[in-house]
């Protein structure tokens, strides 16, 4: 079976999700974006356009553009409604043979359901060809205010498409999905969808695997839209004040104020104040003229205020229509991306006196649930596949006891990894793994979860043998630990069961400890490898001096073993930078080692094994 | 995780053979129904997690032009002051900067476009009005930039 598409079939744009390993995830349409306009147009050479491509040209080709048809969608032609939005659209409309509507395209007349099947058609092609894989069913929201015509038309325009349409759901009950609130029982929950052209709330209510509208209410001409056309009437007042001139009658400095005007009402949900900067937006007799206004927040506030007041409103209504007070309610879900307002925001919270949740992108987050629903439909989104992270990091202690991490903390389980080992002694025959948990990074200060000898590892110089450890994290969270001895095939193992057996609280302090020690933990570790390298070099400085004893001169021999007393004496304390610069001093001298050798050695003949460093991280000497 | 032979065994050890068997039988039955429901989230899985790599190798070329393409167009507004200020009153030195500037843009894959006569296109022109009736391009009033097949922004003309 193939993927169910959730599709997000809206007034003024549209957008798609999917569900994917588990997650659901929105698709970008062919051009990049994460929304498509739902505008339909055939331009003058009889090429269909679907979204952005058909919104570019609809000055030039208005009479074959169709935008909105959401609004037209399941109806009569006589219907009030629907002769009042006719006289708002530059396209041409009639009344069908059966009283329906047919709107004009070009030489065709189509039924409402059929443009809607061009947007739908084009997000599933624009999907099919993201995924690289057919899309033939789909999920589709609709209004919770649609009746049942409209959802047949809808659905039928998922048919058109060529989508199986497996299911039909309310935008707000998408949205309640996309929350996870499904899983909760005897939840209440209020959506309040402000978009671009339409706003509408809804008062649901979730039991036991169901989702309910209890009320509904809306205004099908209130949105972002209105915001804007508030914004720019402004600038335009503004720049007259000063000018004398009124933009807005020239077509192309409108343009600008337009987009000028949308931006400034973006960005003042983000900042208090915003330069709105139009240069060379017009002339007169004294030369160019540049458009400069600075929009504190509290116009924009002062300006929006009334359609703040009517949503609210409409808010109260639908209240008073579900069998709820405003005290039941437990969650309020934002869509729509005017809700990014602060002051819409702070007027829901105080109406509901509740802060409003929008952690979902509420451009989004009807798309996100409709591909929710059509995971569960699909059967991918189930719960026992919910997978679980493991809440602190665990490894094992290695060389001058540092705690190196195997796995790190937030790893998503069921999982397993592994590292390889070494000896940190030679002729070192077992090692000691000590299983350790958390952040900190040392190992004496992380939770012991255990420990295990491996021995019977054949004798060999430091850093030679290969030991292999493996951490296993199963989907309970149990741990299975595996040291292996790559040579002999000689391995053990532990089981703990209790790994994840901490309390939230407990995990919480840990990180924090973690969080707070991480200057002083850094420190000692730097202390340990300076120290563990300065052991290494020492090793490999004695080693080198054993194993060639004819070939290096006699004073340099002398000069490397000064060198070598000069580290061991600071080797033990704490100064760090001393051990690194005696460290340094010794490898530079023991380099003219090598030197030395090379000339005497003819090249194909072996390295000497003195200069051979270990090639992994030493488990604990024990 | 204990899936062990206990729960092969029938509940009640008096029951009669036929009922036992039944019984087993049934659990078989769960158990391999189960199993089928667990394979096919296995792969499931599998399937979209391959699927998954498979499309971020091949989007990478697409993500990094992806970026460059944002960085750019957040560049855009001050480029369009530049060409108005040059189609203005344009100085030496303006010109200048601003042949620089394109030039700067070119080296990265970037070009910018829209003419006067050509044929209007939706793919790669926005209609800001419509004057004539021949569909050609009578004026640039912003320009588009591109980035491979890939349109950062359309040019903004009148026809």
């Amino acid at each position: 079976m193939g993927k169910i598409l959730g599709i997000d079939l809206g007034t003024t744009n549209s957008a798609a999700a999917i569900v994917q390993g588990g997650e659901p995830r929105v698709l970008e349409n062919a051009e990049g974006a994460r929304t498509t306009p739902s505008v339909v147009a055939v331009s003058k050479t009889g090429e269909r356009l679907v979204g952005l491509i058909a919104r570019r040209q609809a000055v030039t080709n208005p009479k074959n553009t169709v935008y909105q048809i959401k609004r037209f969608i399941g109806h009569s032609f006589d219907e009030a409604l629907v002769q009042k939005d006719k006289a708002s659209v530059p396209f041409e409309m009639r009344k069908s043979a059966n009283g329906g509507i047919e709107v004009r395209l070009d030489d065709a007349w189509m039924r409402p359901e059929e443009v809607s099947a061009m947007i739908l058609g084009k997000i599933k092609a624009d999907a099919e060809k993201r995924l690289g894989e057919a899309i033939t069913e789909a999920v589709i929201t609709v209004p919770a205010y649609f009746n049942d015509a409209q959802r047949a038309a809808t659905r039928d325009a998922g048919k058109i498409a060529g989508l199986e349409v497996k299911r039909i759901i309310n935008e707000p009950t998408a949205a309640a999905l996309a929350y996870g609130f499904d899983k909760k029982k005897d939840e209440k929950v209020v959506v309040f969808d402000f978009g671009g052209g339409t706003f509408d709330v809804s008062v649901l209510e979730v039991s036991a695997d169901v989702i309910e509208v209890r009320s509904t209410d809306g205004d099908a001409h209130l949105g972002g839209k209105d915001i804007d056309q508030k914004v720019i009437d402004w600038l335009a007042v503004e720049f007259q004040k000063e000018s004398g001139i009124d933009v807005r009658k020239d077509p192309l400095a409108r343009q600008r104020l337009d987009e000028a005007a949308e931006k400034a009402k973006i960005e003042l949900s983000t900042s208090m104040e915003t330069e709105v900067n139009i240069p060379f937006i017009t002339s007169d007799s004294s030369g160019p003229r540049h458009l400069l206004v600075k929009m504190p927040r509290s116009k924009l506030e002062e300006l929006t205020a009334e359609y703040i007041d009517r949503a609210l409103a409409i808010t109260k209504r639908a209240m008073e229509a579900s069998p709820f007070k405003i005290g039941d309610i437990n969650e309020v879900i934002l869509v729509g991306g005017q809700t990014r307002m602060p002051a819409l925001q702070s007027a829901v919270e105080k109406y509901f006196n509740k802060k409003p949740n929008m952690s979902v992108n509420p451009d989004e987050v009807v798309a996100i649930g409709a591909a929710i629903q059509g995971g569960i439909l699909g059967g991918e989104v189930r719960d026992v596949l919910l997978l679980d992270v493991i809440p602190l990091s665990l490894g094992i202690e290695t060389m001058g006891g540092v705690a190196t991490k195997l796995i790190e903390r937030n790893t998503t389980i069921p999982t397993s990894r592994s590292q390889v080992f070494s000896t940190a002694a030679d002729n070192q025959t077992s090692v000691e793994i000590h299983i350790t948990q958390g952040e900190r990074a040392m190992a004496s200060d992380n939770k012991s979860l255990g420990r295990f000898v491996l021995d019977g590892i054949p004798p060999a110089p430091r850093g030679l043998p290969q030991v292999e450890v493996t951490f296993d994290v199963d989907a309970n969270g149990i741990l299975s630990v595996k040291a292996k001895d790559k040579a002999t095939n000689k391995e053990q193992s532990i089981r703990i069961e209790a790994s994840s057996g901490l309390a939230d609280a407990d995990i919480e302090r840990m990180r924090k400890e973690a969080e707070a020690n991480a200057d002083t933990d850094k420190k000692k570790v730097e202390l340990v490898e300076a120290r563990n390298s300065a052991d290494q070099a020492v090793y490999a400085a004695r080693k080198a001096l054993a194993d060639n004893k004819d070939k290096i001169p006699m004073e340099l021999a002398t000069a490397i073993n000064e060198k070598v007393s000069a580290l061991e004496s600071v080797k033990g304390g704490d100064d760090l930078a001393k051990i690194k610069s005696a460290t340094d001093e010794l490898s530079k001298e023991l380099s003219k080692v090598y030197e030395a050798i090379q000339k005497q050695t003819p090249p194909n003949e072996p390295q000497p094994p003195g200069t051979q460093s270990a090639p992994n991280d030493n488990p604990e000497q024990k | 995780m204990n899936t062990s032979e206990e729960e092969f065994i029938a509940e009640d050890e008096t029951e009669a053979g036929p009922a036992a068997l039944k019984s087993l039988r049934e659990k078989l039955k769960k158990a391999v129904a189960e199993k089928q429901e667990y394979l096919e989230g296995w792969q499931r899985a599998r399937a979209d997690l391959v699927n998954y790599k498979k499309e971020t190798t091949a989007g990478h070329g697409e993500s990094q032009e992806r970026i460059l393409a944002e960085f750019i167009e957040e560049l855009l507004p001050a480029l369009d002051v530049l060409e108005l200020s040059v189609k203005h009153d344009g100085t030496q030195a303006l010109k200048m900067l601003q042949q620089q500037f394109l030039g700067s843009l070119q080296k990265l894959g970037i070009e910018r476009f829209g003419a006067v006569g050509e044929d209007f296109d939706p793919h790669k022109h926005e209609a800001l009005a419509k004057r004539g009736e021949d569909h050609k391009v009578e004026s640039v009033e912003r320009s588009g930039y591109s980035i491979g097949d890939k349109i950062i922004r359309p040019a903004q003309v009148i026809i």
